[in-house]
């Protein structure tokens, strides 16, 4: 890992594209401001390990014959409420 | 071609059928080669998305904006753009095997363009400027 020391308003510059700024310094809390091209995704770690773990649980998933139960007992038209449910 | 799958058996597709996912998905960056399977013709917003590299390693996913046409992915603003042809879904889980239980991830759906000319391509993206849950449940309570 590369480290370097940036005071507030100072750059670094990743590749050709990226470009970091250091914005401000909170406290603890060091606000960051990235450039980079579209394309290219910029995410809070721990906001990708929380993905990360959720797909591991949906990568071992296991249906049983319950599935046509339950999705079926559902009356068979579209929800018009606003809320993500099977039609209920 | 057969692709073989530990929840289908073996499943004939054709080469075009297959899709590409160059960056894997989050945490999985080795799984990017798989296939659209429908899960069963009595529950058609469910599709199996087998991959090729091992037979237990499938997603099952949801066809969103069936289930959920409010669900608004707001791609501009984040790494891929939707075209009219893009197909989302979500990825569905299942805890402990119970279905009446089983969620959905909408703040990481996954992306499918055709790709005319070549194969499908496929991403995993992440609505992180948005507040859709990780688990948004399949069935409504009633509580």
């Amino acid at each position: 890992m590369l480290v370097l020391s940036r005071k507030i308003g100072e750059k670094v510059r990743i590749g050709a594209d990226i470009e970091l700024t250091v914005i401000e310094i909170r406290g603890e809390a060091v606000r960051l401001g990235i450039t980079a091209p579209r394309g290219i995704a910029i995410y809070r770690q721990e906001l990708l390990d929380t993905v990360r773990e959720e797909n591991m649980a949906a990568a071992g998933v296991k249906v049983g014959e319950d599935v046509r139960f339950h999705a079926n007992a559902s009356a068979c038209k579209r929800s018009d409420k606003k809320s993500a449910t099977f039609p209920v | 071609m057969l692709v073989n799958s530990s929840r289908l058996g073996e499943v004939t597709v054709q080469p075009g059928d297959l899709i590409s996912f160059p960056s894997g998905f989050i945490g999985l960056p080795e799984w990017q080669s798989a296939v659209l399977v429908p899960f069963s013709p009595e529950v058609p917003l469910l599709t199996w998305l087998q991959f090729t590299h091992d037979a237990d390693a499938a997603f099952l996913l949801l066809d969103v904006a069936e289930f959920a046409p409010d669900y608004d992915v707001p791609l501009a603003q984040q790494e891929a753009e939707l075209s009219e042809a893009s197909r989302v879904f979500t990825i569905v889980s299942v805890p402990a095997g119970d279905f009446s239980r089983a969620t959905t991830n909408l703040l990481a759906p996954v992306v499918i363009e055709p790709n005319p000319g070549g194969s499908p391509l496929g991403k995993q993206v992440v609505l992180h400027e948005t507040s859709y849950p990780l688990r948004h449940p399949l069935f409504g309570r009633d509580d």
